[in-house]
């Protein structure tokens, strides 16, 4: 089962890789890099990096699950998936952990080159895994949904717009409180906790949201996914 | 092998219903056709006993258990082949198969012997987007080989394909009938049902007008009649019982030369016609 299950997962990036998704994930975080190296001299660059940090993960999982979900309709490869023994859950989770490996990738090799090894690993590994997962999955959902990329892009203009909220709270403009229904602002408190000091039950809080989300994602894609 | 006993269906917020009550089956190491038109059930049907489709009424019986309480298991028992290609462009042909080989456990057909036998194995390492359409059916059919399964589903096996290749593939369908694989063919090819199938259903909005062997169909609605025509064009009728000691009969193919003679059994097609006043395609 494990066996087949990473076999899976290869498939999965080779995939990625075969739709250059994977040149392109490392290119925008080659960018990345190459802009913190030069803005190094400035000073501290964890307040910036916090931003483009998060919406890393919510570009890759997000966007590139949406993409390749249209590219399994129209290819009409999901059926094909759909009459093999493998559970399709199976075929989802791949999809879902490959890109979120994918984004928390790339996350570290921006964070490595703007501010080096002076962060909490396992709060920025949790923020940018587990985010990427949630966008993973709701890009799944909505790819699926979708007929095309313009009818994807609509349908995930609300989500983008309110996955930019949590960043009123962030730059002191609404209080936190406020944010605390949305699962993007548990995942920016993960990525604040590994610079700067975030208090024990925000933190508790971020992870049990984040991971009630997640469930509640799963079976919703699991529920309307449609094969044929 | 499969049964199909009162199969209703309608699609979710739809209020027409799909199928009315459709009863087949279809036994082991038989080739049964279903055939119709489009939009008279044939997919859902299709769907719904592979799985696909749920919320249906009436039984469906695989090897004697239900549908529903078949969980993954079902899928290492049968093979689907689409009416349209499912692979990834991106991927070789050789790619696809391992590919889709790994999510069956055990031991699959070799994917190299299988795309040989369809004429692919100069193209194995070749993208399937750079395939033709042709090229992608065949990928399609040895697909639903690979775990070599004892329940066949068929869409449209020879759409697309040049004669050559359309007739290598019918011949492998008649070699795995001879092994005992049961096959489900949807076509609306009537030269493909006729040379492939030991039964047909008729499928006419929702409901199986008729189900029989070809043969039968064909001799029920036909002419007991034979049609001659000479060399000068005159076409004559006549009927075939007591052919033999017809004088008119024996006359005019003493008159000239005969140019053709045929017996006028109807094609599947006209028992369609017949039967629902509709074309099949």
């Amino acid at each position: 089962m494990k066996q087949s299950f990473l076999k899976l997962l290869r498939w999965d990036f080779l995939l990625l890789h075969r739709n250059n998704l994977v040149v392109l994930a490392l290119a925008i975080a080659t960018v990345y890099f190459g802009i913190f190296k030069l803005l190094e001299p400035l000073g501290d660059l964890r307040s910036m990096l916090l931003i483009l940090v998060f919406n890393d993960p919510v570009v890759t999982g997000l966007m590139f699950a949406g993409v390749i979900m249209l590219f399994e309709k129209n290819q009409h490869t999901l059926q094909a998936i759909g009459v093999s023994p493998r559970p399709v859950w199976h075929f989802l989770l791949s999809k879902v952990i490959s890109l979120s490996l994918l984004a928390t990738f790339s996350a570290l090799l921006m964070n490595l080159a703007a501010i080096g090894w002076r962060f909490n690993w396992f709060h920025f590994v949790a923020g940018v895994f587990f985010t990427s997962a949630l966008f993973a999955m709701a890009g799944i959902y909505y790819g699926n949904k979708s007929r095309d990329f313009t009818g994807f892009l609509v349908s995930i203009m609300g989500l983008i717009l309110i996955s930019a909220l949590p960043f009123l709270s962030y730059f002191g403009l609404i209080p936190g409180i406020y944010m605390l229904w949305l699962p993007q602002y548990a995942g920016m408190l993960l990525l604040k906790a590994a610079y700067f000091p975030v208090s024990i039950p925000e933190l508790i809080y971020a992870y049990a949201y984040l991971l009630i989300c997640l469930l509640y994602a799963w079976k919703q894609i699991l529920k309307n996914l449609k094969l044929a | 092998m499969l049964e199909a006993r009162h199969l209703r269906f309608q699609y979710p917020g739809s209020e027409e219903t799909t199928l009315f009550g459709l009863n087949f089956d279809v036994a082991q190491g038989e080739i049964f056709g279903f055939l119709g038109p489009s939009g008279s059930g044939k997919s859902t049907t299709q769907k719904i006993l592979y799985k696909l489709l749920r919320g249906y009424k009436g039984e469906a019986r695989f090897k004697g258990k239900d549908l529903d309480k078949w969980d993954e298991s079902f899928y290492r028992h049968i093979g689907v082949s689409f009416e349209l290609p499912n692979h990834y462009g991106k991927l070789s042909a050789l790619e696809n198969l391992e590919f889709f080989a790994s999510f069956y456990p055990g031991k699959t057909r070799d994917p190299l012997e299988l795309l040989a036998s369809v004429g692919l194995e100069n193209d194995a390492g070749k993208r399937v987007s750079e395939y033709s359409k042709g090229m992608k059916m065949r990928l399609n059919f040895v697909r639903a080989l690979l775990h070599d399964p004892e329940f066949l589903f068929l869409d449209e096996p020879t759409s697309g394909l040049d004669p050559n290749y359309a007739r290598m593939i019918k011949r492998i369908i008649l070699d795995l009938k001879r092994k005992g694989t049961s096959i489900f063919l949807t076509t609306h090819n009537m030269t493909d049902a006729d040379e492939l199938c030991d039964r047909v259903a008729l499928l006419h909005r929702g409901n199986i007008i008729t189900t029989d062997r070809p043969a039968s169909l064909k001799l029920r609605h036909g002419k007991r009649e034979v049609c001659v025509e000479n060399e000068e064009g005159i076409i004559r009728r006549f009927p075939l019982d007591g052919l033999g000691e017809n004088t008119g009969f024996t006359e005019f193919l003493n008159s000239g030369q005969v140019r053709t003679i045929h017996s006028e059994e109807a094609s599947l097609e006209d028992v369609f016609i017949q039967l629902t006043g509709e074309k099949l395609v």
